[in-house]
């Protein structure tokens, strides 16, 4: 069994991003994509998640709309807004930079340096 | 429009959601990973812990939506200013010793601010202040100076004279 993985600060606001980026998803559903795309690898929660939900749709990146869930009950749907789509742009690429930087120097041996 | 209409308007604009809006889907969020904890075969008690562990409780949800949009300092503020009140009359005693420091402390700070202010500080109503001088009586060869004693006739008399000052001007104590 694969061990969990504690997300660092801020980078829970990103993964949500990407979980609605791929189609409106409803606060639970994108508790489960996260879970689901990572292989259940991720303690993501311990009630941090709505705060940055919150902070999303404040921040005019997701959107959120009431509407009916698949068992027939009263959801709140969110969408990536565009602003949100070039938030999640910014983000992929400075994540991507700085962790292969930080690899990059994580995984150099001595005869090559 | 009425003025709780407008009032009504730019606070929607601050929070666009209500505290119920919040709470309904917060609720509902929770339900379901309960259901799908018990369907993990989680007991029903444990079940209901666990989501709640994990994604908080009902009653706090508004709270950190008023500090995702920033309202934080504003509560926090507002709260101070209650607890204060509410100290206040726990003990008015003490709250009207406090009310009392501070309004003398305020006064007399202010009255001898205002006397320094108009004896020393204000500028006098004449143009080129910097250039202003005082005329005083002495004799420094016996070793006293006077006071600005000098007789307004004679100020008058010898002023053309001395072209040292533009302007002479002579008042009576």
């Amino acid at each position: 069994m694969t061990n969990p993985v504690e997300l660092p600060q801020g980078t829970l606001e990103m993964l949500i991003l990407k979980a609605v980026s791929l189609g409106p998803l409803h606060g639970y559903g994108i508790l489960l994509r996260i879970q689901q795309i990572s292989g259940e690898r991720l303690e993501i929660l311990q009630g941090s998640f709505y705060t940055a939900v919150y902070r999303l749709e404040r921040q005019g990146w997701i959107k959120g709309e009431w509407g009916e869930s698949e068992n027939k009950r009263r959801a709140r749907f969110y969408s990536l807004t565009a602003a949100g789509r070039r938030q999640l742009k910014a983000e992929t690429t400075r994540w991507t930079d700085m962790t292969a930087v930080v690899a990059g120097i994580l995984n150099k041996n001595v005869e090559e340096i | 429009m009425s003025v709780m209409t407008t009032m009504r308007r730019s606070w929607h604009s601050i929070a666009p959601r209500t505290p119920s809006d919040i709470e309904e889907e917060f609720r509902t969020t929770l339900d379901a990973y309960q259901e799908d904890l018990v369907r993990q075969g989680l007991p029903e008690e444990e079940a209901r812990r666990k989501a709640q562990f994990d994604l908080g409780r009902t009653a706090v949800q508004n709270e950190s939506y008023r500090e995702a949009i920033g309202l934080r300092l504003f509560d926090e503020f507002g709260g101070d200013i209650r607890y204060g009140l509410r100290q206040m009359r726990h003990n008015p005693a003490f709250a009207w010793t406090a009310v009392m420091t501070l309004g003398l402390g305020i006064g007399a700070t202010t009255a001898i601010f205002s006397a320094v202010y108009a004896l020393l500080i204000r500028p006098l109503p004449y143009p080129n202040q910097d250039r202003l001088m005082e005329i005083l009586d002495g004799n420094p060869k016996k070793g006293w100076m006077g006071g600005p004693l000098i007789s307004p006739d004679f100020v008058a008399r010898v002023s053309p004279k001395w072209r040292v000052f533009a302007v002479t001007h002579s008042q009576r104590p």
